[in-house]
């Protein structure tokens, strides 16, 4: 059989986790029903069969913790400057991003802050992809 | 002239040429503080300079050769118009802030470029330095863009990241950057002139709003000038500044390695005023990132021209 891709909004893993505490309170309860166990398949399938997306994060620093100078995003439904509906950064920090599911693919190039004299690109930019 | 003028009521008041690349000379209207502003900052802002009768006939000019084989998006003929060369170009605040940076007898346009942007427009355009930026300490020359009407936040201004102009990057390195932080919006008045460093960062905003004002588009005209002479520090000189207490570092510090992007200011400032070759790094605490120090005190490294009590021009 062969997969369709299913691009829909990604899932993140938290959603995954009250769709699971949802059915086993169901279970218990002896409600939990042939479609709650499919709305989960599907959420599975999102999470795991969708398009790679990315997300570039520029930093005052190489602390994962620091400042947040610059954000991008390519992913499917979303603005690619990284702001949300208010015009604020999606995430305030590295760790927030982490939170919802981006892992980090490329820490910032070092080799761009050993020149002494001059400065190269806007901070210090890590990747994520989810 | 009316929003229905053609090209053929312009060539009617149209000068046999135009002077391109003409020297002219005028009072410069920038003071020392004003200067190093700018060299820290990398642009500077006029806000409605030119006057509306003029604004208008810039607006109905560009609607008039609004299509590809008329040349739209590089309008230069436009400098064959007197009241466009004196209005705009010879402006008196703009070119007293040009003829401050780029010393006597600077030299016009020799191409005006128009940035014709559909409203709405649901894309920004990427950020970019513009195509033969170099990274010096030199100021040989000026780009210089002119909102002929309103353009508000919602028209898709220009946005610029301060003290981008020693930043180093190639434009198609700078493809994916999204919101940056602690940039400036140049949406501004009808009339408004702004300065930059030529390879400072720049993007177009998004336009959320629909065909406004007289045009219907947002015209961003951009032109450059040349210095032809020494750099000299012939502006206004202010006797109570104090370069010492002066702080070079800009809002945008914190994207360069500490005080980094002072220094590159105080350098291009230095070279300004003609004392490019009195500018050392000593490294430490020395100028110009010192600037706390009390009671008059030379920060370490200042050149001798620019020391409290100097005497020096």
């Amino acid at each position: 059989m062969q997969l369709e891709p299913v691009f829909g909004h990604y899932v993140p893993m938290a959603t995954l986790h009250h769709q699971i505490n949802d059915c086993i309170e169901k279970l218990k309860s002896g409600q939990l029903v042939e479609d709650d166990l499919r709305a989960l398949l599907t959420s599975v399938d999102q999470r795991h069969r969708r398009k790679q997306s990315l997300l570039y994060i520029q930093t005052s620093s190489t602390r994962p913790e620091g400042e947040v100078v610059g954000m991008s995003i390519f992913e499917d439904g979303k603005d690619p400057d990284g702001i949300d509906t208010d015009g604020n950064f999606l995430y305030q920090t590295l760790e927030q991003a982490m939170d919802d599911g981006w892992r980090i693919i490329k820490f910032p190039e070092m080799v761009l802050a050993m020149d002494e004299q001059h400065n190269y690109g806007l901070g210090y930019e890590f990747i994520l992809e989810r | 002239m009316n929003s229905s003028s053609s090209a053929n009521d312009f060539e009617a008041t149209a000068a046999p040429t135009a002077p391109y690349g003409q020297t002219f000379d005028c009072q410069p209207s920038l003071t020392d503080r004003q200067v190093a502003d700018f060299c820290r900052e990398g642009y500077l802002i006029l806000p409605s300079v030119v006057p509306d009768d003029i604004n208008q006939m810039v607006v109905d000019y560009l609607d008039s050769v609004d299509d590809p084989v008329r040349q739209g998006t590089e309008p230069t003929p436009i400098m064959k118009q007197p009241w466009f060369v004196e209005g705009v170009l010879k402006n008196p605040q703009a070119v007293g802030a040009v003829r401050s940076l780029l010393g006597r007898n600077i030299t016009l346009p020799v191409i005006i470029s128009n940035h014709r942007g559909s409203l709405p427009n649901h894309s920004s355009g990427g950020w970019h330095r513009d195509g033969g930026t170099i990274y010096t300490h030199r100021l040989d020359y000026l780009q210089v863009f002119y909102y002929p009407e309103q353009c508000t936040p919602e028209m898709g201004p220009t946005e610029v990241l301060p003290g981008s102009h020693f930043l180093r990057a190639k434009a198609n390195m700078m493809a994916h950057y999204g919101k940056i932080d602690r940039t400036v919006s140049t949406a501004a008045p009808a009339g408004s002139i702004f300065l930059t460093v030529y390879g400072i960062w720049h993007r177009r905003t998004r336009a959320t709003v629909g065909p406004t004002g007289r045009s219907k588009f947002r015209n961003l005209l951009k032109y450059n000038y040349w210095r032809t002479t020494e750099p000299t520090r012939d502006w206004i000189i202010d006797p109570q500044f104090d370069f010492n207490s002066f702080h070079f570092i800009t809002s945008t510090g914190v994207y360069f390695e500490q005080f980094q992007n002072a220094f590159d200011a105080a350098h291009l400032f230095c070279w300004l005023c003609g004392i490019g070759d009195q500018f050392q790094r000593l490294g430490g605490q020395c100028w110009p990132i010192t600037s706390t120090v009390r009671d008059g005190t030379n920060q370490m490294g200042i050149p001798p021209a620019l020391r409290t009590g100097s005497t020096e021009d």
